[in-house]
């Protein structure tokens, strides 16, 4: 699905990934860990195309990253959800508008298409805020939000930057098992934390892969956890 | 370019209404459309009176005596007479105190209340190639006390030129509205972009292609520079026909279908104007949001 092959990234020169050669597979469950800072967030961006590599290459579906225009890389990202760290919605729209807008921007959304929207904040738990504005949701409800958005257009990957960061265990948990539920659809799932009651908590339910990013590094946990 | 007109309900909503600059640009579209039709006169009136000239006044001379009302019809008589004894002239005849109206009434504007007697005596000369022009001056300079002799070619040439360069200046300054709207468009339309860039990066985030966000913007602002074109030509229009008509400056109408045609071809222009300027900032700022 995604490809690393001896990909490198860094800064203004200073360096945050090197060399890292991996791949995400195909209906895969995959947290991604690390110590703040060691690059999580960064290499999420690689995997959703907000940044290039350096050096090496990204492959997506097959397609090398370098080599795709903005409009490739637009219908690309219709076929990932992703999360942010900070949720960003537009606050001018209410809730479900933004919920539906990856629709909108693809060109499907028809009436047909309105009872989904409707299932889909009423499975994130957010119906009763749909005709709310961004800025009115709390913090949870901002990551269920996101989450539902990411989702809209059934993508084959969902990525989500610490989708738990800001919410307590119960939310956490919840928007957890929303996760597990897509998975469990045959959508790759990967998600960044540095919560490992988390990853344990998945680790029961579905047969989750941890990467671990450290001094540049992504290497495939043990069995520590 | 019709479907711009009719939107995208979608695509105009995810940008926030932009309020103060957007009634900007609709004020100045209108104040460059002001002038643009007013430099559009300009050059019609200096086109027009150019060609007059240069049509009517080919090989022609126009004997100018001054004369007070009780001796020019002895003064207009002894004039033809020499005229016509002179070899190199083909036809000289008097200009009647209406034809002498008509002739300058372009500017002068309503001549009816010029007196007869305030006309001066005119001839209307035809030259021919083997003319002495020289000689023909000596004499008539001996016969009156105050005769002016004007070969048109001389300074017919001397106005269509001036009249040349009016033109070129008008169509300079019909010029520089456009560089001027095109310029607003562009400030106004990156200002309002980059205003929005979170709204940009949210929507390239969900994956939205360029030409889906550049739409809302383009829209926008063709239709606020339309807006405010159109009004700019209606005012515009209305203080030309009034100069017109108040007599102060009857050459400012536009004559004839293409007179009117070039007025009612700015609103569309700017609208044009305003599509490209958009278009190009919008793709130029969102190449900097990936
Ligand atoms: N836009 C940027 N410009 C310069 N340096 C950056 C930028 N973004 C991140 N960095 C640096 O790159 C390194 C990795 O940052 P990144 O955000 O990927 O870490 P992280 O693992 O996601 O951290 P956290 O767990 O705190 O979210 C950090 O040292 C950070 O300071
Ligand atoms: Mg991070």
């Amino acid at each position: 699905m995604i490809a690393f092959e001896k990909a490198s990234f860094g800064y203004d020169g200073h360096p945050v990934l090197e060399d890292v050669s991996l791949t995400l597979e195909a209906g895969g469950f995959y947290f991604l860990t690390g110590p703040s800072g060691s690059g999580k967030t960064t290499f999420l961006k690689l995997c959703s195309l907000a940044l290039l590599p350096r050096g090496g290459r990204v492959a997506f579906f097959g397609e090398d990253a370098t080599l795709l225009d903005r409009d490739r890389i637009a219908l690309m990202r219709r076929r990932m959800g992703m999360v942010h760290q900070d949720c960003q919605f537009i606050d001018h729209l209410s809730v479900r508008r933004n919920i539906a807008l990856p629709l909108e921007i693809a060109g499907r959304r028809t009436p047909a298409a309105d009872k989904d929207i409707e299932d889909l904040m009423g499975w994130v738990a957010l119906g009763h805020r749909a005709d709310a504005y961004p800025p009115e949701l709390s913090g949870g409800e901002r990551q269920r939000a996101a989450l539902a958005r990411a989702v809209m257009l059934s993508p084959d990957l969902l990525i989500a930057d610490e989708p738990t960061g800001n919410v307590d265990r119960e939310m956490g948990e919840r928007i957890l098992s929303l996760l597990i539920e897509l998975n469990r659809l045959g959508r790759t799932v990967l998600i960044a934390t540095h919560d490992l009651e988390l990853i344990r908590t998945a680790k029961r339910e579905v047969s989750a892969r941890v990467l671990r990013l450290a001094d540049g590094q992504v290497r495939l946990a043990g069995h520590e956890l | 370019m019709l479907a711009l007109l009719r939107g995208d309900p979608s695509a105009d909503s995810t940008v926030p209404p932009s309020g103060a600059t957007g009634h900007l640009t609709t004020l100045a579209a209108a104040a460059m459309a002001l002038l643009a039709l007013i430099a559009i006169a300009a050059a019609q009136t200096a086109g027009r009176v150019a060609d007059d000239w240069a049509g009517a006044l080919d090989g022609a001379a126009t004997l100018e005596i001054a004369a007070d009302p009780a001796t020019a019809e002895t003064a207009a008589e002894r004039a033809l007479m020499i005229l016509r004894e002179t070899p190199g002239i083909d036809s000289a005849r008097r200009i009647g105190a209406d034809e002498a109206r008509a002739l300058l009434a372009p500017w002068m504007g309503d001549t009816s209340m010029l007196a007869d007697a305030d006309l001066p005596l005119m001839l209307a000369v035809e030259e021919a190639p083997e003319l002495d022009r020289a000689a023909l001056e000596l004499r008539l300079a001996g016969e009156f006390d105050d005769a002016v002799y004007l070969r048109h070619d001389r300074w017919s040439g001397t106005v269509t030129a001036a009249a040349g360069r009016l033109r070129l200046l008008a169509l300079g300054a019909l010029a520089l509205t456009f560089v001027v709207t095109a310029a607003v468009v562009t400030l106004a339309a990156r200002a309002a972009l980059a205003m929005n860039r979170p709204v940009i990066a949210t929507l390239r985030l969900i994956g939205a292609q360029d030409s889906y966000i550049a739409r809302a913007f383009v829209r926008r602002f063709t239709l606020r520079t339309l807006l405010g074109a159109a009004l700019g030509t209606g005012a515009g229009t209305a203080l030309l026909l009034a100069l017109a008509s108040g007599g102060a400056l009857p050459a400012a109408a536009p004559t004839g279908p293409a007179g009117w045609l070039a007025l009612l071809a700015v609103p569309p222009a700017f609208g044009l104007l305003a599509f490209a300027a958009t278009r190009a900032a919008a793709f130029h700022e969102l190449r900097r949001v990936r």
